[in-house]
């Protein structure tokens, strides 16, 4: 799977102002690459991922996905996209806290076309991948924030995504929890997923295959692809 | 794409993870319903009570017809070119769709009945009247013998129910005697004074008597006095009243068919009559209870409306505090159109177990009113045997009402969960 950006803009009003999170960004991501992107607060990372996956649409431009326009579609063909090819992992984690892990793990399979009859072993095998196949039945509340974050992996996971895409998920960990979370997600990255990581974190860059550095909504260096400045 | 299946076991799990909160919107629901409910049965249920008493005093066929009066304030006069005389009955009898035409004379002498009861004299001055018995036929035991005359010398009667429920409920208590029922007082013996009372009376070489005996009670007789057959108060009138030709303060007319009861009456009233029909008070009854059961649904359905306000409010601030699980949702594929489903089943299911638990609420008020009721009013013959009526439209109604109300106010929330910008809702933290 490829994902291309064309000339990707989005602007926002806030507070009566319009701000320009993305500027024209070009730039390509591929299955198996581990890419992160890398800027200042406010420079737009989180916007262009949320824009690569199905999540924002932008105000001009284009996100590409095996050359088909990602946003030509309606929010049925989006939520399909989100839900079959792509898994986000947030800083804050994003968990129901007085469901289990298992519960959290299981949530894609909510909204999938057709879930599959093995549901909760597929989730079951999804928390034994990031090692908390022993915290199957923990509510999700009781658990540290390390494992909270691989049970939020586990959920981008389960449904075998192409792209999973990672925003700021050391945000919120100690450095040791974090690189233990980079670990896992380089992991997926050797296993043939796409990989994408927003990031300040300069240390977080050394286990790239490609880094992007985004500056007021355009990418300054490492882009690859059609268009890049 | 969600599902209903799976919408409605996803909401399941959310209302049992805010319990409290569902508890107190279905209860809000439950309240409402069982308002509506219990106040639209009370209606349907006293219309019912009321219409089998029409239906039981004067069947749909029944017509009563009585001399045109005219009203001047309080004093009321009756024509005197409308009298109702055997030329009268004659004419209405060949009228196209009238069966029978039944009679009532009344004794044109004051009359006082003497009698023991429960080892006490009694004695009432009472008015004497003369009954066809095809009249009561249905209501008195056939083996009585009335309307077969005096032969055995003993004259069969028959009283209102009416009167027992006014004896049992004032004149019994009062002073302290035991209640009647027809069963007890049947066989009861009485004698009749006629031509004497306490207001007038009679010399005693004039007075007549003749001995009673009570058959049975009816609810169409008149209220105030004792019924016999006919013949017998019209040969009194004849012999001690002088009368020549029998008058009747009413008559009872029975149409062939339900049908020419409209018609009959009114060949009835151009002759120059009052006619009151079973199907006319029914009809009366209808609207009064239709005007009724309008204004009690009109509360319950403001009760109903405050309840889906707050379900709005409530899944409203649900939103707001789910904001992220709804970002997450949306994040792992949930389209606006799944967002927008999980909130109206949650409220659909709030509003159903809201609903059928009014249903019930309903239903155990009813039944407990329904004894309050025989309590306070056990000595009325005419008591019904409930006062509501839980038919199945009712709580067919109820429930749609329940679920409806609960669906329309969950809506905008529902609409306003599925606008949220789930890039928003994530990256705020």
């Amino acid at each position: 799977m490829k994902i291309t950006c064309r000339n990707v803009e989005k602007l926002y009003a806030l507070d009566g102002r319009t701000i320009r999170a993305l500027a024209g960004v070009s730039c390509e991501m591929r299955s198996g690459e581990l890419v992160v992107v890398m800027g200042r607060s406010g420079s737009g990372k989180t916007t262009l991922l949320n824009a690569v996956g199905g999540l924002d649409r932008p105000t001009a431009g284009s996100v590409l996905v095996d050359g088909e326009d990602l946003y030509a579609s309606g929010d049925r063909a989006l939520s399909r996209y989100r839900n079959e090819r792509i898994g986000f992992v947030f800083q804050s984690f994003h968990l129901s806290h007085d469901e289990t892990a298992l519960e959290n793990v299981l949530v894609p399979f909510l909204f999938a076309r057709r879930p599959p009859p093995d549901a909760a072993e597929r989730g079951r095998s999804a928390l034994a991948r990031v090692d908390l196949g022993d915290q199957v039945d923990q509510p999700a509340g009781t658990l540290s924030a390390g494992q909270k974050q691989r049970v939020a992996i586990a959920r981008a996971i389960v449904n075998e995504p192409e792209f999973v895409l990672a925003d700021e998920p050391t945000g919120n960990l100690d450095e040791s929890t974090g690189a233990d979370i980079v670990a896992l997600l380089v992991g997926l990255a050797r296993q043939g997923l796409g990989v994408v990581i927003v990031t300040h974190d300069p240390a977080i860059s050394q286990v790239a295959d490609r880094v992007l550095r985004i500056a007021d909504g355009r990418i300054v260096d490492g882009a690859d692809g059609a268009g890049a400045p | 794409m969600i599902g209903p299946v799976r919408a409605i076991r996803r909401s399941f799990h959310n209302l049992g993870r805010h319990r409290a909160r569902a508890f107190l919107l279905a209860g809000g629901v439950a309240i409402g319903v069982a308002m509506l409910v219990f106040l639209l049965a009370f209606v349907a249920g006293t219309r019912r009570a009321l219409l089998d008493r029409v239906v039981s005093s004067l069947p749909i066929t029944h017509l009563t017809v009585v001399p045109r009066s005219f009203s001047l304030s309080v004093i009321k006069f009756d024509s005197p070119f409308s009298s109702l005389d055997p030329d009268a009955v004659r004419r209405i009898e060949v009228l196209e769709g009238v069966e029978r035409v039944m009679p009532m004379a009344a004794l044109k002498l004051p009359a006082q009945l003497r009698a023991r009861f429960f080892g006490q004299g009694f004695v009432t001055d009472t008015g004497v009247f003369g009954i066809d018995t095809e009249l009561v036929a249905d209501q008195i035991p056939a083996e009585s013998g009335f309307g077969t005359g005096d032969a055995g010398g003993v004259i069969p009667a028959v009283i209102s129910e009416d009167l027992i429920d006014m004896y049992n409920t004032g004149f019994a208590k009062t002073n302290d005697l035991p209640q009647l029922t027809p069963e007890i007082l049947a066989g009861q013996q009485a004698m009749l004074f006629l031509g004497t009372s306490s207001f007038r009376p009679g010399a005693e070489e004039r007075v007549r008597t003749a001995s009673i005996s009570l058959i049975g009670a009816s609810d169409r007789v008149p209220l105030v006095g004792v019924s016999l057959p006919r013949e017998i108060v019209e040969r009194w009138n004849r012999e001690m009243a002088g009368e020549t030709t029998p008058q009747y303060f009413q008559l009872t007319v029975v149409a062939a068919r339900a049908q020419d009861v409209e018609d009959v009456a009114a060949g009835i009233e151009s002759m120059g009559y009052d006619v009151t029909s079973g199907r006319e008070i029914a009809q009366r009854i209808r609207t009064l209870t239709r005007v009724l059961q309008a204004a009690f649904g009109l509360i319950g359905l403001v009760v109903l409306g405050v309840a889906g306000v707050g379900i709005g409010n409530a899944l409203l601030l649900s939103v707001m505090e789910r904001r992220h699980e709804i970002g997450i949702f949306r994040s792992v594929g949930a389209s606006r159109g799944d967002i927008r489903l999980l909130f109206l089943f949650e409220a659909a299911l709030i509003g159903l177990g809201g609903a059928l638990a009014g249903v019930g609420l309903a239903a155990a008020a009813a039944y407990a009113a329904d004894l309050a009721l025989d309590r306070v009013l056990p000595d009325l013959l005419l008591l019904p045997e409930s006062f509501f009526s839980l038919s199945w439209p009712i709580l067919a109604l109820g429930l749609s009402l329940g679920l409806l109300v609960s669906i329309l106010a969950a809506v905008p929330p529902a609409h306003r969960a599925a606008r949220m910008d789930p890039a928003r809702i994530l990256t705020s933290g």
